[in-house]
């Protein structure tokens, strides 16, 4: 009852819609559905105030009259085909004795409603939600807060739906490599996000990578691949005389410590694993589990946030230098020699403009770890041999040996030394990285 | 100046009175403040993205950290570290992940780096040593890879896992 | 949905910023809540669109052998850039405006104007800039990075739009408009400085937008824009008004005025910059009008310096000191001037007080020293005691103090340190009337400063240590501290060496005092008796300057004393032999043939006479001698000394002969002496040992003589220590060494060192190289 007087108030304001109440009116409880779709008109005087308030009338009014003359049509459709005005006198909203008309008309209304809805201001939708969920009995609540936490769940919830992209990519900007890898695998958004080069170049150009033939500029994703190349590059090294140490037990030793000191920051643990994974190239390693999810979550590795692991790495390899790399890119090589050097200083114009602060400074500082490998099969079995020597000589078996073994200082100066005798030779210059700093040739 | 007070509101209207050295960690109020000026009068600063509870949220954070040095300007030339959160900081955000989200987006609307770094390395920490299905898990992804698809993922990132 | 939603995004939050933009460009006051809502706003306008990129995964997928990429630019999903060009061109059209109402205005109008505009554009730009601060922090932050360089911060994007709209079409009226303002204040007008400053302060604040190239902020501030378009016209107004000033004011004032306006228009011009200039132009400005108003007014300013010079206003000079000094090199002109002026000065002076000068060093010593006080004080309060200007004082006063009237007239170099030599024993005897300790030390310290300009100091040193010999031998000085004082001040001076003999001197002198009363304990351990009463110096001959004396016959009265005395010395120090200096010897005799009992103090030559006459009565001057053995000149002397004072008488003069005029030579050897009996004297204590004059000038003459020998013998032990370091030496460096290391005693003449080269050959301490006659080698 309560609804009819409401809606003579309505008409009252609302001239374009006498056609229909006409043609509709008789006394009915309103149903449900009735309910829902009379809201918009019963609210319409408070809206038109709040609407006033926002200096926006004028529009709105506007939008409002030709979704008005819209709905006219089609009323004046269906009243005809109800022809006989029977139901005139009763229901001002919905039919209830025709089902088809009545479906049509809420579909018409719902349809209505929805384009209003989709033309409203975020601050008028809230005013509407505001209303609508007043007059919500517990029940449609209820039902309400599922589909929210549904879409919002309290504890499982996708926030690269949630944030704006630049947040999203802030977040992965403080992901190791490895777990961005994972993040790759979980789903298309994830793996479009955690794959761009935003987050992968400064990663690269702190070691000096940068790619060497310039992509076309349309080209995503270069830096990842970058890295990755770079990697798998360090991890293949054959390291030649690894074979007299794969019998002395060493490694098995070697894995017990790992899984103790799972956490440890020794990048000298890190050598010791880098050899041991390019010396196991070929079987798995007993460690690495063949299921697809991979077990070992908590595994240290240079892969993880320390750079001075995958930097002592690459020193390392520079030692026991090969010339892998030279093979793996022959191709590019023979492309041409000389517009190699062209593309060179391409790029690194490119670069010079994306990374221009932190490259000229981490650069700079660093002396870029070049990935330049060079034969001394001289040298390195001393070396070597000494490096390993420089370890506390009985480590077989001991599984509970203290996290923090206090790292022998000949392995730092050997590094040191190490990076000192690599030489920028002329054939590696396509792995260069693009700074000029030169180290001294021995 | 020390207890000059403003007021913050929340979206759904709710007042809070802020100290107004602690309401500047935020860059935007700071800002404004430069701009406009501390008036007497006393306006209210109207929040409409922070809700009451969020809200109250980052004033408690702030309040904390009031005396802190400003977060320093990121180094691109070290890879983050995430193992830095104190350990107030690690139960202040013992929070549901919506709640951990939203204080996100508080963060970066008032702009408050410590904030949003410390949330977003604990969102990050969350990812860290979890297989992808875990990760899936986790934030409730959907998973929309053909398992051929998803094969050929595992193979193009399988440099990452240990051999 | 994407692109039609998001204008409709775009439209709707460009209406909601609309109004809150125009209020700002208006200059309306902006209340918190609005500003929050703004900035609300453009966030949610930025952040928008996570519902968009939702689809890319799906939509969008892009197949590339076999596995797909997603593609999209990193930046295209990124909201903001829409919304920032219609900023862009939301200024671009209000800066339009603005120009247009500016465009027709001159002089103060247009610089009202401008900053009027400027100040308000630049504080809501500001304000601008800060609500929509989430557009740079995520939109332009990443444009930016992925290499754009017409991006820039939305603050720094509208300094841009007024640099090209409004700027560039206004700038020459408004830089014009400055400089004729700035002229006005030059021509002292008072003028609204703030309008200078405003403008000033609007050009650097658009330095940034030149500097493309460099980028490696997003707003880097530079001056080109001040630079080119006010400082350098600023600059070449700013010569041309000096230059066309300094041409008319020195036509009616004189340099000295136009000294006095130069600092003032320098004060001027560094308040200028000061108040509303940007602070790098100060030196450049300043450097430009010391140019135009110093620099090249140089000639008249040093004709101007000497004629303040000879006025002594020195007030003057120290105005156009401190504005000379202000061009690099332009003080050395000035130095010569002052260096020519102390030494025309120093030479006049001397000249006109040489007539009494020459012979009276306490003229002739203050003489110097006033002059060199004078120009100390001008040195100090006209040219800041500046080392240059010290030193031209040193050159000057070394100049004429060695080489004066005085000098020349002496015909000697080594007249002034002779005459400082006699100055510093009229200082320190007794009775000298600077007594007042105060006043001493003092006059000690100027001495000390004419002493380090003189060249021969050797022979200062020389004339001193006579001097000082007959001060201890006589017990003249006044004090034994003064000498002291007096000689550590030349050790200070001139070292060690320089004064060991002095020192020796006084050693002599209190180890005398010890052995006398040695000795008394001697006669009283060996009972004799006999002796006078005797005191005794015994110096040491290398330190004193005295030579060996005519011998006599020692009268009987004082022969055991001398006897008993050499025994007592030859017993104490084996090998040393004795020489008794007569002439510097001196006693007392008591007359008993008077009836008042008369004590005098004569000197040993007279005391052997007048002992005689205890024999007999009266005496030939032939016999006097045969007696006395005293050499006849000497003796002469004496007796003419004796009979001047009336207590001898000569029986063959007439009493009244004897007058200043009479000489020793008018006594003939045949004249017979005899004592005055009836001696009478007022005084009871008689002082007869006046100093031989004969002695005194052979004094001096010696000590002339012996320098040259002195200065040969110093030189070649010169030679000799620096040959000996060196072993070879080329002729001209050794003249050289043997110059410097003497410089400080005196100034070796060259030829003087040849001959002394030429000796040592001879005596084979050196040889020259056979292949290489220029070289030498030390012989050892």
């Amino acid at each position: 009852m309560t609804d009819l007087i409401n809606t003579s108030t309505h008409s009252h304001h609302y001239p374009p819609n006498p056609n229909e109440i006409a043609g509709n009116r008789r006394p009915a409880r309103p149903t449900s559905a009735q309910q829902r779709s009379t809201t918009p008109t019963r609210n319409r005087p408070q809206h038109n105030t709040t609407v006033n308030g926002l200096n926006t009338t004028a529009k709105l009014e506007q939008s409002l009259l030709r979704h008005d003359l819209d709905r006219t049509t089609t009323s004046i459709n269906s009243t005809k085909l109800n022809g006989k005005g029977k139901n005139r006198l009763y229901s001002t909203w919905t039919p209830l004795q025709d089902e088809e008309t009545n479906a049509r008309l809420f579909d018409e209304r719902k349809q209505l409603v929805n384009k209003w809805f989709e033309k409203w201001t975020d601050d008028q939708r809230r005013i509407i939600l505001d209303d609508i969920l007043a007059q919500c009995r517990n029940r449609q609540l209820t039902y309400a807060r599922n589909i929210l936490t549904k879409r919002f769940p309290a504890q499982h919830q996708d926030f690269t739906r949630l944030f704006p992209r630049v947040l999203c990519l802030y977040i992965f900007s403080f992901l190791d490599p490895r777990s961005l890898c994972r993040c790759a695998q979980t789903s298309w958004y994830w793996k479009f996000l955690t794959e761009s080069d935003q987050i992968w170049m400064p990663k690269c150009l702190r070691f000096g990578w940068t790619p060497k033939q310039s992509s076309s500029p349309y080209e995503s994703n270069v830096w990842k691949r970058v890295y990755s190349f770079n990697i798998q590059a360090l991890q293949t090294m054959p390291v030649r005389d690894y074979s007299l140490r794969s019998q002395s037990g060493y490694y098995d030793d070697q894995l017990s410590t790992h899984e103790d000191t799972a956490r440890s920051n020794s990048a000298r643990h890190q050598l010791n694993k880098s050899h041991s994974s390019t010396h196991r190239a070929l079987e798995h390693p007993p460690w690495r589990a063949n299921s697809r999810a991979p077990t070992d979550t908590l595994r240290y590795n240079y892969l993880d946030n320390d750079d001075s692991a995958l930097e002592s790495l690459i020193a390392k390899h520079r030692k026991y230098g090969t010339s892998i790399l030279q093979q793996t890119e022959s191709d590019h090589e023979l492309k041409s020699a000389t517009k190699e050097r062209q593309t060179r200083s391409r790029t690194n114009e490119r670069y010079e403009q994306n990374g221009r602060k932190r490259r000229s400074q981490s650069l700079s500082a660093r002396g870029s770890p070049s990935v330049t490998f060079r034969d001394e099969h001289t040298s390195r079995n001393s070396n070597h041999n000494h490096s390993f020597l420089a370890r506390p000589p009985s480590t077989s078996g001991i599984a509970n040996r203290p996290v923090d073994i206090p790292r022998p200082p000949s392995s730092a100066q050997k590094s040191k030394y190490a990076s000192k005798t690599s030489a920028n030779d002329i054939s590696n210059r396509t792995w260069h990285s693009t700074n000029n700093y030169n180290y001294a040739d021995e | 100046m020390a207890g000059h007070k403003i007021k913050l509101q929340s979206s759904d209207g709710d007042t809070f009175d802020v100290e107004v050295e602690i309401a500047k960690q935020s860059a935007t109020i700071k800002t404004m403040l430069e701009d406009l000026g501390m008036d007497e009068e006393e306006d209210v600063i109207p929040l409409p993205n922070v809700n009451s509870a969020i809200l109250k949220k980052v004033i408690q954070w702030a309040t904390h950290h009031k005396d802190d040095p400003p977060p320093p300007e990121d180094d691109e030339n070290r890879e983050k570290n995430t193992n830095d959160i104190s350990s107030w900081d690690q139960d202040f955000l013992k929070v549901d992940q919506g709640t951990l989200f939203e204080l996100i987006l508080a963060a970066n609307y008032l702009d408050i780096k410590g904030l949003l770094d410390v949330t977003c390395k604990t969102v990050a920490n969350m990812i860290k040593g979890k297989t992808p299905e875990e990760i899936r898990r986790t934030f409730n992804i959907k998973n929309d890879f053909t398992p051929q698809e998803e094969e050929q993922i595992k193979k193009e990132n399988e440099w990452c896992e240990e051999k | 949905m994407s692109q039609t939603n998001r204008h409709v995004k775009l439209d709707e939050v460009w209406a909601k910023l609309l109004d809150g933009i125009n209020h700002v460009y208006q200059f309306q006051g902006m209340k918190k809540p609005a500003y929050m809502l703004l900035y609300t706003h453009v966030y949610d306008y930025c952040i928008s669109n996570p519902n968009q990129s939702r689809t890319v995964p799906g939509t969008s997928r892009v197949h590339i052998g076999g596995l797909s990429r997603s593609n999209g630019q990193d930046g295209a999903n990124i909201v903001g850039g829409e919304l920032y060009n219609k900023l862009k061109n939301y200024l671009k059209d209000y800066l339009k405006d603005v120009c247009q109402s500016g465009v027709d205005l001159q002089g103060e109008g247009v610089l009202r104007f401008y900053t009027n505009r400027w100040e308000k554009y630049q504080f809501s730009s500001k304000v601008m800039n800060d609500f929509c601060s989430y557009i740079n922090r995520h939109w332009v932050q990443r444009e930016f990075n992925s290499g754009r360089k017409d991006i820039y911060e939305i603050y720094t994007m509208a300094m841009d739009s007024w640099q090209k709209v409004v700027f560039q079409p206004l700038h020459k009226q408004v830089t014009h408009a400055c400089l004729d303002l700035i002229k006005s204040e030059r021509n002292n007008e008072i003028i609204n400085t703030r309008l200078i400053s405003g403008v000033i302060q609007s050009y650097v604040a658009l330095g940034f937008t030149e500097e493309l190239t460099n980028s490696s902020h997003i707003t880097s501030p530079t001056l080109t824009i001040y630079r080119d378009y006010f400082e350098l016209y600023f600059l070449h107004d700013t010569e041309q008004f000096y230059r066309l000033e300094a041409a008319t004011f020195l036509v009616h004032n004189s340099v000295t005025e136009y000294l006095k306006k130069v600092a003032t228009r320098l004060d001027e011009e560094v308040h200028r910059v000061q108040s509303y200039l940007h602070p790098s132009t100060l030196s450049i400005l300043i450097k430009k009008v010391e140019e135009v108003l110093i620099r090249d007014q140089l000639d008249a300013i040093y004709t101007e310096a000497k004629k303040l010079l000879r006025d002594e206003r020195y007030q003057d000079l120290a105005l156009l000191f401190k504005l000379t000094n202000r061009i690099p090199n332009a003080t050395n002109e000035l130095k010569k001037i002052v260096e020519n002026h102390i030494y025309e000065m120093g030479i006049n002076t001397i000249e006109r007080v040489s007539g009494t000068a020459i012979n009276d060093p306490k003229v002739y010593i203050e003489t110097v020293i006033d002059i060199h006080k004078k120009f100390l004080k001008l040195v100090q309060e006209s040219f800041n005691g500046e080392q240059g200007f010290t030193a031209a004082l040193d050159k000057a006063c070394g100049k004429f103090i060695n080489n004066n009237v005085v000098t020349q007239s002496a015909g000697s170099t080594t007249k002034s340190p002779e005459l400082l030599a006699r100055y510093c024993d009229a200082l320190l005897r007794k009775g000298s009337k600077a007594v007042e300790e105060t006043d001493l030390e003092e006059k000690f310290n100027q001495i000390m400063i004419v002493f380090n300009y003189i060249e021969d100091k050797d022979v200062y040193q020389k004339f001193y240590s006579k001097m000082l010999a007959k001060r201890l031998v006589g017990q003249l000085s006044a004090s034994d501290d003064y000498e002291e004082s007096m000689i550590s001040k030349l050790k200070q001076a001139c070292g060690f060496e320089y004064t060991s003999k002095l020192q020796r001197m006084f050693q002599d002198i209190g180890v005398s005092k010890t052995l006398l009363t040695e000795y008394e304990k001697y006669c009283e351990n060996h009972s004799i008796t006999d002796t006078a009463d005797f005191s005794v110096m015994v110096l040491s001959s290398n330190s004193w300057p005295f030579s060996g004396s005519s011998n006599f016959v020692i009268p009987l009265e004082l022969k055991s004393t001398f006897n008993s005395f050499t025994e007592f010395y030859t017993h104490r120090h084996n090998g040393r032999k004795l020489t008794w200096l007569h002439q510097h010897s001196k006693g007392e005799l008591q007359t008993y043939f008077t009836t008042q009992k008369y004590i005098l103090q004569v000197s040993t030559y007279q005391m052997v006479v007048l002992l005689l006459f205890n024999k007999v009565l009266t005496w030939t001057v032939e016999r006097l001698q045969d007696e006395t053995q005293i050499k006849s000149e000497l003796l002469l002397q004496v007796i003419l000394g004796l009979l001047k004072s009336k207590l001898l008488i000569c029986t063959d003069i007439n009493d009244d002969e004897i007058d200043e005029d009479f000489k020793e030579s008018d006594i003939k050897t045949h004249y017979s002496i005899r004592l005055s009996t009836d001696f009478r004297s007022k005084k009871l204590r008689i002082n007869l040992n006046v100093p031989l004059k004969s002695v005194e000038q052979k004094d001096i003459e010696g000590v002339h003589r012996t320098i040259d020998e002195d200065r040969k013998m110093v030189i070649q032990a010169a030679i000799v220590r620096i040959m000996k370091a060196r072993q070879t030496l080329r002729h001209a460096l050794l003249m050289q060494e043997v110059i410097q290391q003497l410089s400080s005693r005196f100034r070796p003449k060259i030829p003087v060192i040849k001959k002394c080269i030429d000796v040592l050959i001879e005596k084979e301490y050196l040889e020259r190289q056979s292949n290489e006659k220029d070289v030498l080698r030390y012989l050892a």
